[in-house]
């Protein structure tokens, strides 16, 4: 059986990235401070189709709620790497983004934000629906993650692409985007 | 004295052991296991308007309907039908595996029964009053259902019922000793107690950890529900979530412990197979569990944001561990077959197709140990932190839960009972021909159901959703595999349970009366054979675990290869 722990090697899954959390960050976030947050960002960086497009390097903070995720569209650009970040301001809540084949997994809940790095690499809309019971709407509860082309030939891995993060900032980056 | 009696237990059978236990004892268990068939028949009954709403082509989805459903099934199921049976199952191995044994105290018993069908009365008020919090109940979702207290009190009685009858196993046991200051006699009983009443002496530390959490858990949840402590419901969730989870968790090996244990005696009653493992090597390995068990509660919680990665490798790294007990058990079970039949003068493979395959207590043992490898495969990938968040919180868990605890744990116990109602009634089985096919019509319909449950898991299908389209918006492929996970898988399984019911329940009312000294009709007879020589070795008994091994590996490895792919790189 523990013939697998060689396989994490193989697949560089063995040790934890940079120590930290996979999809977590430890600080404890106030549902009121975080809705707050991505009301600002969604002003800041809305499109006239109700989507918001998402800047390389800065946090993407999405809010689930009994039954909606605020913002209900994001546009990311293919080749850029962002970090969302994720709280839920009322019951458990997860994530399960649609790839086609498969899906990627995980759990939203109040009080501790889950902050997932991504890297798209194939434009495309992605649905991301709720896959925990989360009352009689649960099974209404999605949204888009929309992935253009890259604006230019920029690899991924800016120079300058420092740990993009909401929550150990003091002022939110989301309020100085384009107005 | 009871050591004295017990040195004659050599000499009888263990069909003749079990029809010899005192009636006061027979009638506890009887209650129990009767208990235990009505939650299941109730779980079954729900199952099949959960069948109904989530077969797409069907067209039916109705969520307020589907989450009250829901929840009434897996409590129904996985809370108080194994409670139940399990519980007849601790006094079968106090006085049944026993010659002569009495149970410590019949009141005791009785108090305890009563506690855990208060629960079960408590728990259905709550459902069908509304609290649609399925089994987990949790805070804060538990706030929009004004019910939900009943669940946690449901729960509550339940787990102060599993404390007593646990007790009052424990104190069975302790008058097994004689001289209780000396440290012989208790080794000689711990050697000559049957392996399936020792394996249900290493269930008691987790029972009664999980009696504890529950306590600890649902006391503050109850008065929380309540109104009664004003802590925030969010702060609040998130230590019953982590205490939730090390108590479900070890919930989950009872089942798998008392499994194995009813393993060996079926095979014992069917077979007539003796070990020829050293019996402390068996002992042992039912050691491993209270052991290994506990600390692996972590793999519940991988896509959970609230634990560091770190944590979540060592935790992967320890559920690799949890299989090992149960695989190398099965690799015992099998061996005893295979050199008891071997001994008969069958060859390397040939003994397989000589097994009593019509006795449907044997097909329910062998289909039910076939089905939990398999479904044991299958969690491979929800195991290991790398991995988990390709199938986490979809329908793949129910996809390798249903197999685990209906197609291994429950008709592994269903063909224990083929045997309890025909030895303890003196009948002999009513419609033979539906209890022969029963068994392999229920797990092969299991892994239908696992089997497609699982692709639809991959292919993204959440769990515990009434319209797994969204609404329309989901993939269509989706609806094609819920037909067959559903419609095809569910429906069959819903039949195999019928039949089960039926047999069971006929037997008892219609089944022939049968002399006390007759062999048992049925189908049921102890495999006759003749021994010729001695067999050693078992290696063919070694394939099923190599096969499990490799197929794990072929997930793991699968998996890393579906996201090594994935259009969005996460991590």
């Amino acid at each position: 059986m523990l013939l697998i722990i060689p396989m994490w090697g193989v697949y560089g899954v063995l040790l934890p990235q940079d120590g930290g959390h996979a999809h977590g960050a430890e600080e404890l976030v106030s549902a009121a401070e975080f809705a707050d947050q991505t009301a600002r960002f969604i002003e800041a960086n809305k499109l006239p189709d109700g989507s918001v497009r998402a800047e390389h390097g800065k946090a993407i903070p999405v809010m689930a709620i009994q039954y909606a995720f605020k913002p209900n569209a994001v546009r990311l650009a293919a080749g850029e790497e962002y970090e969302m970040q994720m709280l839920s301001t009322d019951v458990v809540h997860a994530i399960s983004v649609q790839m086609g084949e498969s899906s990627y997994n995980a759990v939203v809940m109040p009080g501790v934000v889950t902050a997932i790095k991504l890297r798209p690499t194939q434009p495309g809309k992605y649905r991301v629906f709720c896959n925990e019971y989360c009352g009689i709407g649960h099974d209404y509860m999605h949204f888009s993650i929309i992935v253009e082309e890259g604006a230019g030939e920029e690899p991924h891995g800016h120079p300058g692409s420092e740990k993009p993060s909401l929550i150990k900032q003091d002022g939110g980056h989301g309020d100085h985007g384009k107005h | 004295m009871a050591t004295m009696a017990n040195t004659d237990m050599a000499n009888k059978s263990l069909a003749q052991l079990i029809g010899e236990t005192h009636p006061d004892d027979q009638k506890l268990m009887a209650a129990y296991a009767i208990a235990g068939l009505l939650s299941l028949v109730g779980a079954f009954a729900l199952a099949a308007v959960l069948v109904v709403i989530k077969t797409p082509a069907l067209g039916l989805a109705n969520g307020e309907l589907y989450y009250r459903m829901l929840t009434g099934h897996s409590i129904l199921g996985f809370v108080y039908w194994f409670a139940f049976i399990q519980s007849a199952l601790l006094i079968a191995g106090a006085t049944a595996l026993r010659d002569g044994g009495r149970l410590w105290s019949l009141k005791l018993g009785w108090l305890a029964f009563a506690f855990m069908a208060l629960g079960l009365v408590v728990n259905m008020v709550g459902v069908f009053a509304g609290a649609d919090v399925l089994y987990t109940a949790f805070p804060p979702l538990a706030e929009s259902f004004p019910a939900t207290p009943l669940i946690y009190l449901g729960y509550l009685f339940v787990a102060a019922g599993a404390f007593l009858i646990t007790l009052d196993f424990l104190a069975t046991v302790f008058t097994w000793v004689d001289r209780k200051r000396s440290l012989q006699a208790w080794k000689r009983m711990l050697d000559e107690m049957h392996i399936s009443a020792f394996a249900a002496v290493c269930a008691v530390p987790l029972i009664f950890s999980i009696v504890l959490t529950a306590f600890f858990l649902y006391i503050p949840a109850f008065r929380w529900s309540m109104g009664w402590i004003s802590t925030d419901a969010r702060e609040f969730a998130l230590n019953f979530r982590l205490t939730y989870h090390v108590m479900f968790h070890i919930i989950h090996y009872i089942p798998a412990m008392a499994m194995i244990a009813v393993a060996y005696v079926l095979v014992e009653l069917t077979t007539g197979a003796g070990s020829i493992y050293r019996k402390t090597v068996a002992k042992g390995l039912f050691l491993m569990y209270p052991a290994v068990v506990p600390p692996t509660f972590l793999y519940h919680l991988m896509a959970d944001p609230s634990i560091t990665q770190g944590i979540k490798i060592i935790g992967s790294a320890l559920s690799l561990l949890v299989w090992i007990p149960s695989l190398l058990h099965m690799f015992i079970v099998t061996g005893m077959m295979e050199a008891g039949m071997r001994s008969a003068g069958y060859g390397l493979f040939g003994w397989i197709r000589h097994l009593p395959w019509r006795n449907p207590a044997f097909a329910s043992l062998i289909m039910g140990m076939a089905t939990f490898g398999i479904a044991g495969s299958l969690t491979a990938v929800l195991l290991q932190e790398q991995t988990a968040a390709l199938l986490h919180g979809t329908f793949a868990v129910p996809a390798y839960i249903h197999p685990m605890v209906v197609g291994a744990a429950s008709l592994i116990y269903m063909g224990a009972m083929y045997y309890g109602v025909t030895i303890c009634m003196k009948r002999d089985l009513w419609g033979p021909r539906l209890a022969r096919i029963q068994p392999y019509l229920l797990s092969v319909a299991l892994v239908v159901f696992a089997w497609v449950g699982t692709m639809a898991g991959y292919a993204g299908v959440p769990r515990r959703t009434a319209d797994i389209t969204f609404g329309g918006v989901a993939p269509e492929s989706w609806q094609a595999l819920m037909n067959v996970a559903m419609g095809v898988g569910g429906t069959l399984s819903l039949i195999a349970g019928v039949l089960f019911f039926v047999v069971i329940g006929m037997t008892q009312f219609a089944g022939k009366k049968r002399p006390a000294a007759a062999a048992l009709g049925g189908g049921l007879a102890m495999l006759a054979l003749t021994r010729t020589r001695e067999v050693v070795y078992t290696p063919t008994a070694l394939i099923p675990g190599i096969i499990f091994v490799l197929v794990v590996l072929m997930f793991t490895a699968g998996a890393f290869a579906t996201m090594g792919n994935w259009p969005i790189r996460f991590g």
